[in-house]
């Protein structure tokens, strides 16, 4: 009885276990998504309304979810609260905020942080270009997340569960 | 009204500045930013620094100093860290705040084409402390509205004088009416954002409750907006005196419109010189000319004259 409990644990860790690394092959793409998405926001306002970063930010929280959403709140609010502090020290201190609830890896990190350096700081044409930039590197990450995630996200779910089976079957 | 200006101060320069005695920082006018050079104040009747500990000195040798990271802090608060959207602002060298206060700003200037395309390095800031004084114009509303009819006014008067005050409160009072004097439609054409002080195009200083703003617009060219849009009863300009201005003028004046403006220039003699408001004058289309001067302060009236420049009325008694 205490045997069959036990293989049922473990059944159930592995399990979870694999379906949790299976979430993080599917939601990694789906942000870079979200965030190409808050971008392009970002860019038509910046060619038409030409609003304060701040308020932009904050639009763009309000229509995104999750850690996105957290992303550009957090960016906000330190641009308003900061006393003047650097563009790029506000978007660096958000994204580090961020960072962790999200499943975006490093290099979509570099690409972020280096697109902060940028922010606000030049005129409307060189923001422009620049989030040009960050759209077509976010897209190849994008692409690259979609194939891992494709390839790997049905395997980690099988393999939580094969897994949890087999060690099941050993001791048996 | 200072917790507007304190916006735009990074934390070194708020400190200071709110350490001064209140007397001293209510009647501020200016503050002026340099990048490595002595912090400047200036009120109504002097000009100074402020020391490391905040307090007023007549000597730059002891003064405080803001560095770059001041002046880099101080640019990302003015611009709200978007300087993409401050093109139009930085082509002008001016940034307008909420409650109508204005910065002015210096720095290296980029020119493309031998136009300027806009500033970078901004080291320089004057913080002009916006202060409209209500009630000015009570002293010539008599001369220029009627309880059935406007005059055409043309304020002259040299810089620092109060004729965009003046202006203003004109424009104000002929909006709202007055006791026995209904209120008018007005128009105001306000290029340098001096007059309504829009910010986000919503007017920050009181223009009266019947006053549509065009913000930033070219003169010529918002008048016969206004016109062709707005149905005005009267037209608002500052600083008239180039050859689209008397057209549009004509073409409002002829409309039934009627015109509240102004022109730089010491006195009837100097304006008169100038050959487009010279025509204009001749034509006979303001039927009040107002002369202003600073002899005693700001906004003194000097002479009022009719279309056939014969004085209406001397020494009209001025301020609230």
């Amino acid at each position: 009885m205490l045997k069959l409990l036990g293989a049922i644990l473990i059944l159930g860790s592995t399990t979870s276990a694999g379906f949790r690394t299976a979430r993080h092959f599917a939601d990694r793409p789906r942000q870079i998504r979200q965030v190409r998405h808050a971008l392009s926001l970002l860019e038509t306002e910046i060619t038409y309304g030409a609003r304060r970063l701040d308020d932009v930010c904050e639009q763009i929280a309000s229509r995104e979810k999750g850690p996105v959403r957290e992303l550009f709140h957090r960016c906000s609010e330190h641009l308003r609260n900061r006393d003047g502090i650097s563009t790029f020290s506000c978007w660096e201190l958000a994204v580090e905020e961020v960072w962790p609830q999200t499943s975006m890896q490093s290099s979509e990190r570099e690409i972020l942080l280096d697109f902060g350096k940028t922010l606000g700081v030049s005129d409307r044409e060189d923001q422009l270009q620049h989030l040009a930039r960050v759209q077509a590197n976010l897209q190849v990450e994008e692409a690259q997340a979609r194939d891992e995630q494709s390839r790997y996200e049905k395997m980690c779910k099988s393999l939580g569960i094969l897994g949890g089976a087999l060690i099941v079957l050993l001791m048996y | 009204m200072w917790s507007q200006v304190k916006a735009v101060l990074p934390l070194s320069i708020r400190q200071r500045v709110e350490s001064l005695s209140t007397e001293i920082r209510d009647r501020l006018e200016e503050i002026r930013v340099r990048q490595g050079r002595p912090l400047e104040l200036i009120t109504a009747d002097r000009a100074g620094f402020i020391s490391q500990s905040g307090r007023w000195t007549p000597d730059p040798a002891s003064a405080f100093v803001p560095d770059r990271e001041d002046c880099k802090k101080m640019l990302n608060l003015v611009s709200h860290h978007s300087l993409y959207a401050l093109e139009e602002e930085l082509r002008r060298g001016y940034v307008t705040l909420e409650g109508g206060h204005r910065i002015g700003l210096a720095g290296k200037v980029v020119v493309e084409n031998g136009r300027v395309k806009h500033l970078r390095e901004i080291t320089g800031f004057n913080v002009r402390i916006a202060r409209q004084v209500k009630g000015v114009a009570r002293g010539i509303t008599s001369l220029v509205l009627k309880k059935d009819r406007v005059e055409n006014v043309l304020i002259v008067s040299p810089p620092q004088c109060g004729k965009t005050t003046l202006l203003r409160d004109l424009a104000r009072m002929a909006s709202t009416g007055l006791p026995g004097i209904p209120g008018r439609k007005i128009g105001l054409v306000d290029e340098r954002s001096e007059i309504a002080g829009c910010v986000d195009g919503v007017p920050q200083l009181d223009v009266g409750s019947r006053t549509d703003v065009m913000d930033g617009c070219p003169k010529a060219e918002g008048m016969m907006m206004m016109i062709r849009s707005m149905s005005p009863d009267i037209l608002v300009v500052d600083e008239i005196g180039r050859k689209e201005d008397s057209d549009a003028i004509h073409e409002a004046v002829y409309a039934g419109v009627h015109l509240f403006t102004t022109a730089h220039g010491r006195n009837l003699e100097e304006v008169c010189r100038r050959p487009i408001l010279s025509q204009l004058i001749q034509e006979g289309i303001f039927t009040r000319i107002i002369v202003l001067s600073r002899r005693k302060g700001p906004g003194t009236v000097e002479d009022v004259y009719d279309q056939r420049l014969t004085p209406v009325r001397r020494q009209v008694k001025v301020g609230c």
